[in-house]
């Protein structure tokens, strides 16, 4: 990443801009993986999901 | 680019669309990223997370609200028809305020623990039992003709606390001490109950304090924890009543903690904390790590080795730690603490950063992330330090396509 780059790599669409109730006017495939992508890591979280940084300092 | 992508806006976007008066200025993306690696990403980083959260949340409401309306035969009766019906009626009440009433909207979403009660009742619902779906009333501010059908055990008592304010310089900092509900126990800690008049005057006191400091001597602390700290959770102290504090990796907005002895230690948890808070964040966006491989590493602040995310979170927020005490040592030089432990967490941040990159577990934004927490380590050892660090830039090959549109 360099300074003349102006984006960050994300698959997470910003669906602030979508109502609710245009979600289902999505690609079945893009709203699927976005679906997907958020229940996967509920379901099976890929990082410490709670509790994990206990502190005492 | 494939075949399946949409456009999303840019944090730039999310900028304009950002509240009146947060006080985010216009940065690249690639600029914001590298402040909030260096810890140092101000309300302008707040908010493109915020805006992760926002997103994030929507789909697990509408993910779960699927899965109930799709529940197989033998889960429905579990779940109930007058619980789903109630939780189809929520959910089309809170798309009318997504369309009508924003703030209300994102207040409902921001809740810190709805991420954790969606969570938990996509798990429940996945292994046949019913979910805790009349949990989201804890989150919503529904109508009276919306209140659940029954009052499931657990539940009798919504998300709530003390709104407090606090305001130095004038700069303002709003916070629920939350101190009843459910989803307190999320810590790891023992939450305590209802405070009474003496420990709010006290948690009062020592939060205004905490305050004054961050505004005073850590404004960029401030700026940021007052942007996105919204609740913290009283704990107990632990057992030989030494201060505790936590924060939850489904949690966004919140952390936990004992009240500390002084304002300076409580500031200090409060950007500790906020740093674990905003690196979950920032994961839910773009992945630092691989999936946990197995592999585990020494963290020179544990006994016990840590998975690569774990020593990743706590290098970041021990990086807040060093830049804090580094801050302190200046404004008070005479405070040899503050020098000793400035080093003491600097030493071991860049010691578990060099770890990490010499592993093969961050993906290539991870490594980029992780390298610029190590020069940042470098500013909170002062000037000289910062004067012997390597010149920016790293190789261009570790750097992943940039994509603003989503790439499926």
């Amino acid at each position: 990443m360099n300074a003349g780059d102006q984006v960050i790599a994300t698959d997470l669409l910003d669906t602030r801009q979508v109502l609710l109730d245009d979600l289902a006017d999505l690609p079945d495939s893009v709203l699927a993986h976005l679906l997907r992508r958020v229940v996967d890591e509920a379901l099976t979280p890929s990082c410490e999901p709670v509790s994990a940084f206990q502190s005492a300092l | 680019m494939h075949g399946n992508q949409a456009n999303i806006p840019g944090p730039g976007t999310a900028h304009r669309a950002g509240r009146p008066g947060s006080g985010c200025s216009r940065r690249s993306p690639c600029e914001l990223f590298r402040a909030i690696a260096g810890g140092r990403g101000g309300a302008a980083g707040v908010e493109l997370l915020r805006s992760g959260q926002l997103s994030k949340r929507c789909l697990l409401l509408v993910a779960l609200h699927g899965r109930v309306a799709g529940t197989a035969p033998a889960a429905a009766g579990a779940v109930g028809s007058d619980r789903r019906d109630w939780f189809d009626r929520v959910y089309r009440e809170a798309s009318g305020w997504q369309r009508n009433d924003p703030s209300r909207w994102e207040r409902l979403l921001l809740r810190p623990q709805f991420d954790v009660w969606a969570t938990q009742c996509l798990q429940e619902l996945g292994s046949g039992r019913p979910g805790r779906l009349t949990g989201l009333a804890d989150f919503a501010e529904l109508p009276p003709d919306l209140l659940p059908p029954e009052s499931p055990p657990g539940s009798t008592e919504a998300v709530g606390g003390h709104e407090l304010a606090f305001e130095s310089r004038g700069r303002r900092w709003r916070l629920t001490l939350q101190d009843r509900g459910p989803y307190r126990d999320i810590f790891g800690y023992a939450p305590t109950g209802p405070l009474g008049a003496a420990d709010l005057g006290a948690w009062t006191a020592a939060l205004d304090g905490a305050w004054e400091v961050l505004v005073h001597r850590h404004p960029w602390h401030a700026e940021a924890v007052g942007a996105a700290v919204t609740t913290l959770v009283p704990l107990r102290p632990a057992a030989d009543g030494s201060p505790v504090s936590a924060a939850a990796r489904r949690a966004y907005g919140a952390v936990a903690a004992s009240r500390p002895a002084g304002p300076v230690q409580l500031a200090l948890t409060l950007v500790h904390e906020f740093l674990h808070v905003q690196l979950g964040a920032l994961m839910d966006l773009v992945p630092l790590h691989r999936p946990d491989s197995g592999a585990r590493f020494h963290a020179p602040w544990r006994p016990d080795p840590r998975p690569a995310g774990a020593l990743l979170q706590g290098l970041y927020a021990h990086l807040g730690v060093a830049d804090f005490q580094h801050q302190e040592h200046l404004a008070e030089p005479g405070d040899a603490e503050s020098a000793r432990e400035s080093l003491r967490w600097r030493t071991h941040a860049a010691e578990a950063a060099r770890t990490l990159l010499a592993g093969d577990e961050l993906t290539p934004i991870g490594r980029e992330f992780t390298g610029d927490v190590l020069h940042a380590l470098d500013r909170s050892a002062g000037p000289e330090a910062a004067a012997r660090a390597p010149a920016r830039g790293r190789p261009q090959k570790q750097v992943r396509p940039a994509v603003i549109e989503v790439t499926m």
